[in-house]
């Protein structure tokens, strides 16, 4: 672990080297490619007067929200869906199909309904998860192994207790893959739907930027909206579904 | 529990514990319907080790899955204790051929789960958990996850969590099948020696005919599809009995497989016949 970071820390400081010395170079004038230093100063600027804080505190609330929505609906929908194989081949197939539909392309039709305000950019990013979320809490249970779930009613488990003791924590992999892709949908979802609202989020940020000509904002706030978006996939998602395979014994393997 | 008089003798006297009553299942396929079971009718006494024999697709596995209440008979019922069985309960626990032990939980926990279903609270589940971990010798191995035991030690924490519910009724299917040969004769000592502290009643499904013969009060032979009773042997004989090398449970043993093989000649001809089509 700590040679693979030396190694990425390394790769990144030949990266800014590389990035420095070809804005150095001058082919481009520094308001189409910025330099690292001006981008960095942008980054400073941004977290000293507080308003990356407050667009990241902004865009995390709309976020935790509207992905809470979308884990009720998706988990409601899912447990629904693996009930029977009617709802399977009709809500399910429909969902599925929704689900190809890019989550940003909502957005119009959220605008008509909700006009230009929050609750159309967290209609978007509900829309951006759900369907993932109940495609994988859906195939998870209906994958469990028979033996298990009969095992579990030859002990007595019934209804509510074995959902929640044996049928959840059986498709708990299938779960958390689900989840970590809903999550990473809802993120880029929302990041578009800030785009087109004066939202306070970090898409915001990143249209002011746009508006002001400050390509050092435009890239410092793509920074934070990337390192935010790792960080939470790296942090949290990737040590649970770590935590879960090894306590299987399904190997290291990474989705 | 169970007098020592009664560990081989015979218990027809008493009011069956089990009483599988005109028991006919058929499963529907592509082509047809298949018959499974026909018209199976066994007592099973209480503190009885009965053991069911006969060739793959005879449908002994069913058997234990009605009995269990997993699935249910097309015609005829199962008395447990003079009450139908109409679905599954902890008054009659299944072993199974896989450990279906649960991989989220640790050895400990796997056997804690039916208690915690029960009901009964923290302090004691854990107790009579560890009681029973300590009873198939793998007390060492209380937080062990699933996949760091070995094939015979899960089977050891399955059998654990079974007792542990202390079910009037054991019902194990194939539960050694998979293991080595060395493992197994080591279960069927042991396994004896718990069920003559314990005196439940156990039904045991095997293809293995010295498995049945070392283990049972009494053997019944299936015959292959549909599933009937065709004979049944009872095996007098001091326990623990071990599965080799003793010449009495040997002939009974050979008796059983020349009937054995005819159904498995049976089952050879329609697997043929099946392939031809």
């Amino acid at each position: 672990m700590g040679e693979t970071s030396l190694t990425f820390i390394v790769f990144c400081m030949a990266a800014i080297l590389a990035w420095h010395m070809v804005a150095e170079a001058g082919i481009w004038p520094d308001y189409v490619f910025p330099s690292p230093s001006g981008v960095f100063s942008a980054l400073a600027h941004g977290i000293t007067d507080e308003s990356f804080l407050h667009g990241t505190i902004a865009s995390l609330k709309r976020m935790a929200m509207g992905f809470g929505i979308a884990l009720v609906v998706g988990i409601s929908l899912g447990v629904a869906i693996s009930q029977s194989k009617h709802i399977e081949h009709t809500l399910g197939t429909l969902i599925l199909g929704v689900q190809t539909l890019p989550s940003i392309c909502w957005l119009p039709l959220a605008v008509l309904w909700f006009g230009l305000s929050d609750k159309a950019i967290m209609f978007v990013v509900v829309a951006g998860a759900v369907g993932s979320i109940t495609m994988a809490i859906s195939s998870g249970i209906s994958n469990v192994p028979p033996i298990y779930i009969n095992a579990a009613r030859t002990m007595g488990a019934k209804e509510l207790n074995l959902y929640y003791e044996v049928i959840f924590p059986a498709a708990l992999p299938t779960i958390i893959a689900g989840v970590r892709q809903g999550w990473s949908f809802a993120w880029r979802s929302l990041m578009a739907g800030e785009l087109i609202y004066v939202s306070a989020g970090l898409g915001q940020l990143l249209q002011v930027g746009r508006e002001l000509n400050d390509i050092n904002q435009v890239v410092a706030v793509m920074f934070v909206i990337m390192s935010i978006g790792f960080l939470i996939e790296r942090l949290f998602f990737t040590s649970i579904e770590m935590d879960v395979r090894k306590k299987w014994g399904l190997g290291a393997k990474r989705a | 529990m169970k007098k020592g008089d009664s560990k081989t003798g015979a218990r027809e006297g008493r009011v069956p514990k089990i009483s599988i009553q005109g028991v006919s299942k058929e499963f529907h396929m592509k082509d047809g319907k298949l018959s499974a079971l026909d018209g199976i009718d066994i007592d099973v006494g209480e503190g009885e080790f009965l053991c069911i024999v006969g060739p793959s697709g005879c449908g002994k596995s069913t058997l234990l899955n009605i009995i269990a209440g997993l699935q249910m008979p097309e015609k005829g019922r199962v008395l447990m204790g003079g009450k139908e069985v109409r679905g599954p309960g902890p008054d009659r626990v299944v072993m199974f051929q896989e450990s279906a032990l649960f991989p989220w939980l640790t050895a400990i926990q796997n056997i804690e789960f039916g208690l915690k279903m029960k009901g009964v609270g923290k302090e004691e589940r854990r107790g009579i958990a560890l009681h029973y971990l300590n009873l198939v010798n793998l007390k060492r191995f209380e937080n062990s996850l699933v996949h760091e035991l070995s094939g015979g030690m899960k089977q050891r924490v399955a059998l654990a969590r079974a007792l542990a519910m202390e079910p009037e009724v054991l019902l194990m299917d194939e539960p050694f099948a998979a293991l080595d040969a060395q493992s197994r004769d080591q279960f069927h000592i042991e396994l004896q020696q718990i069920w003559m502290k314990t005196g439940q009643t156990i039904v045991f499904v095997t293809h293995n005919v010295s498995e049945a013969v070392c283990l049972g009060d009494r053997v019944i032979l299936l015959t292959y599809r549909p599933g009937r009773v065709k004979k049944e042997f009872r095996v007098e004989y001091p326990r623990p009995r071990e599965s080799r090398g003793v010449p009495k449970l040997g002939s009974i043993a050979s008796r059983i497989l020349s009937e054995l093989r005819v159904e498995f000649e049976r089952y050879m001809k329609e697997a043929l016949h099946d392939g031809r089509n």
